[in-house]
């Protein structure tokens, strides 16, 4: 390989120049080292709300590489079972692996205890199962939403290696715009060392809740070149899961 | 020896120039386990979409409106800037580089007043026609960006797409960062320019009207807004023949977040700040000056 | 006959059967593609699926192959298409007669169907990624089984997402955003063939690692087909490219 010279090889002038090296370059004397990494970063954006009886998560459905679109409709949740759903952020490839595994361990759970895995219980699942790959993550932004064993909204959300927290105020963000769309939701829903003027938060319908989550989801569109196209908005009560689609902006 | 010393005072050191080490010194801070690694600060990017084509008698030149940070910084700035009466430029990159390379209003600043640049390009274009009393001719312009551009050996990261009619016809022409320049029929540039240059490849056609100039360079901009994450927002287009410059700011808005938000029946007392939002924690009231109005009366 | 499955032990294990190889090397892991191919192409259509790929294999920049297949069919109803190493694409079509073997040995009818082999195709890529030993393709998978089109694509790390079009490579960057403005669902035969014929056109014009030399391979209620190459019309003959671009006062700079 390093018979066939090319002068473009020997270019050192600018450290610059040589960042990148994604392009082809095995006839160059020096060649450029593919680096080759295991990860992508696709973005995903998820919101979940609780209520006293209810759970609304949604996540946006734009599948993002660098500066191009791959898919304007993936899915980004997981329907565990009918009270129980799974949604993440990051590296599609690992969010997909993830998924596999989980509905596999949520059929064999259910044929060994002739139940549906609990809320709480797959929530510790999903720790467990990330952190199992403590030295080589998945790279998945998790957060899960349903109810918990006396029919209360559920909601947490978990780093890429399985530690995680119930959120104490029932809303969580994780993902590309997380830390966007989090200050508003403090802002409507947060009752500790928050202020908004109110004297109480109001407790938001469920079907508020997902107007609300609509708005937030315009809002941080607006900002986050990775969030857009159209969201996933599944909606968790007693009777089960119902979900819908809602359009974005797609540039 | 004397013959080598000789030799030395022949070429002596002379200050002045170019000099890159502050650049390969923010790269050491940049690779180094100090405390400051990772922190430079980082610059706004147009993100950009910006085209142009030549059409019969005149130029036609486009751009997207998003500017991008680590979020979207401005989602209706403006890419065309003016160069001269009959000569405008988009700009793609670092948007400070492609402000303050072609923009009017940048004045004289110290720190870029050096042996070759003595101020930027519409500025010494402008200087240049009160010197001559002649229009500006495109190639000037674009002959001026290179030199600059070349100059600062592509760490002034401004890529161009400068189009204009002078006396000898409309032109158009890209300008990159290490200052190679190209004329062409139709040209893109950014983030989106692939995306841009796709619509191109599928549907330029010589002797262009100007309606269909127009059209065509919306219709390449809406590619890198819809396909390319760093451009977004509104379609600019600016249309330059011999006789007028027709600037179609926001010429097509097909990103209106209106309907979105109107088709959501958002609960009243979300993102509702009500008066008290901010706690009053105390009051402290300091009196600067005392005015008073005294009426003199005059003596009769 | 080895199975796939244990064709992937072996590879998990990293045991390696080829010759002149001692315990003692350290495994080679395929670091960066060698012979690359570019762009692959395909939408969904009234009758089925459509792709399109040119058969240029590139070593670095040099124009190694010019006549290589990187479209094939598999199974009784799908086609895989690939770009990247060339190498890499011939292991997967391995795995893929393996599959068809096994299918023929089972004899029970039953073949797999398009979506088993994308899905399939993704758990390799993506077990091989896990083992940083990579196969450097993007596949696309694209068939026509029981009435329905399917089309679906994975890249070399796993990302898999099903899809009515999709480009890969720098097809990503100028081929997609001509689809996404022209692509509607149930198009004719010669409006996909046309739309790929444009995407194809666009690529040779702007991407260095193409020839313009294209395999067309459509699935449809017959089957799989892929087509021997054609060329796809060019136009050299703007006023603008024709001219000289550096006359005394038009062109280039002082």
């Amino acid at each position: 390989m390093a018979s066939i010279a090319s002068s473009e090889g020997d270019r050192t002038l600018d450290p610059a120049m040589q960042v990148g090296g994604a392009g082809v370059d095995v006839a160059s004397s020096t060649p450029l080292q593919h680096r080759f990494s295991p990860y992508s970063w696709n973005g995903g954006t998820v919101l979940a709300v609780a209520g006293k009886d209810y759970c609304v998560v949604a996540t946006d459905k734009r599948l993002a590489e660098g500066y191009s679109i791959l898919s304007r409709k993936i899915d980004r949740a997981l329907q565990l079972t009918d009270k129980t759903v799974i949604a993440c952020g990051g590296s599609h490839n690992d969010v997909e692996a993830l998924y596999n595994h989980l509905k596999l361990r949520a059929v064999m759970y259910k044929y060994n205890h002739e139940e549906d895995l609990s809320t709480i219980g797959a929530a510790q699942l999903l720790s467990n199962t990330l952190y199992y790959k403590r030295f080589f993550p998945y790279y998945a932004l998790a957060v899960i939403a349903g109810l918990d064993d006396d029919g209360v909204g559920y909601v947490a959300g978990y780093d890429a290696v399985g530690s995680y927290l119930r959120s104490r105020d029932g809303y969580t963000a994780n993902g590309s715009a997380a830390a966007i769309a989090m200050p508003i939701l403090d802002n409507a829903l947060g009752k500790v060392g928050v202020s908004s003027g109110l004297d109480e938060k109001p407790e938001y319908s469920i079907a508020d809740t997902i107007e609300m989550l609509k708005d937030i989801f315009v809002t941080v569109g607006e900002r986050d070149i990775l969030c857009g196209d159209a969201v996933d908005i599944y909606a968790i009560t007693a009777t089960g899961t119902e979900h819908e689609v809602f359009e974005l902006k797609a540039d | 020896m004397v013959e080598e010393n000789r030799a030395d005072k022949s070429f002596p050191h002379v200050d002045g120039g170019f000099n890159f080490e502050n650049f390969k010194r923010n790269v050491s801070f940049m690779n180094s386990d100090s405390g400051i690694k990772g922190t430079m600060p980082k610059a706004w990017k147009t993100g950009t979409t910006i085209v142009g084509v030549v059409f019969d008698g005149g130029v036609a030149l486009a751009a997207d409106t998003r500017a991008t940070g680590n979020v979207i910084v401005d989602k209706n700035c403006e890419k065309i800037h003016y160069i001269a009466p009959n000569i405008y430029c988009c700009g793609a990159g670092t948007a400070a580089d492609t402000e303050m390379t072609v923009s009017s209003i940048s004045i004289l600043q110290e720190p870029l007043r050096d042996t070759h640049d003595t101020g930027q390009i519409s500025s010494q274009l402008e200087l240049l026609r009160l010197n001559t009393a002649k229009s500006s001719r495109v190639v000037t312009a674009m002959t001026m960006l290179k030199r600059h551009l070349f100059n600062y050996q592509g760490h002034v990261s401004a890529a161009l797409v400068l189009g204009g009619v002078d006396a000898t016809g409309p032109h158009l022409y890209t300008v990159y960062p290490h200052g190679s320049t190209d004329k062409l029929p139709y040209v893109t540039m950014g983030s989106g320019s692939l995306a841009a240059m796709s619509v191109f490849e599928t549907s330029y056609k010589d002797n262009l009207t100007e309606q269909e100039a127009i059209d065509l360079v919306a219709e390449a901009i809406k590619a890198g807004i819809f396909n390319d994450l760093g451009s977004g927002s509104n379609v600019d287009v600016c249309i330059i023949t011999k006789d007028k410059v027709d600037m179609k700011r926001n010429f097509i808005t097909p990103n209106d977040q209106g309907p979105l938000r109107a088709s959501i029946s958002k609960p009243a007392t979300f993102g509702y700040f009500p008066p008290g939002t901010t706690k009053v924690v105390s009051t402290d009231i300091e009196t600067f000056a005392t005015v008073t109005t005294d009426v003199e009366m005059l003596e009769a | 006959m080895a199975t796939v499955s244990q064709t992937l032990a072996c590879a998990a294990s990293g045991a390696d059967v080829s010759a002149g190889r001692s315990a003692a090397d350290p495994h080679k892991h395929t670091t960066s593609p060698i012979v690359t191919g570019t762009s692959v192409v395909a939408l969904k259509y009234k009758d089925g699926v459509m792709m399109a790929a040119d058969t240029l294999g590139s070593y670095g920049s040099l124009s190694r192959f010019t006549d290589l297949r990187r479209i094939v069919t598999t199974g009784g109803y799908t086609l895989v298409g690939a770009d990247g190493d060339y190498s890499d694409f011939q292991y997967v079509q391995d795995i893929l007669k393996e599959l068809e073997v096994e299918d023929a040995c089972v004899a029970d009818g039953i073949t797999h169907s398009p979506k088993e082999i994308w899905c399939c195709m993704a758990r390799i890529l993506y077990h091989r990624r896990s083992k940083m030993n990579p196969l450097w393709n993007n596949l696309v998978i694209a068939g026509f089984h029981e009435g329905e089109a399917f089309l679906g694509t994975t890249d070399k790390i796993g990302t898999s997402y099903e899809c009515d079009f999709v480009a890969t490579g720098m097809g990503l960057h100028m081929a997609m955003p001509i689809l996404r403005r022209h692509w509607k669902p149930n198009m004719s035969e010669s409006e996909a063939r046309e739309l790929l014929e444009s995407c194809m056109r666009t690529l040779f014009y702007r991407d260095c690692r193409t020839i313009n030399k294209i395999t067309f391979a459509s699935a449809t209620k017959k089957g799989p087909s892929v087509d021997e190459p054609v060329e796809v019309s060019t136009e050299w003959s703007y006023q603008s490219f024709v001219d000289p671009k550096a006359g005394s006062d038009t062109g280039g700079s002082w």
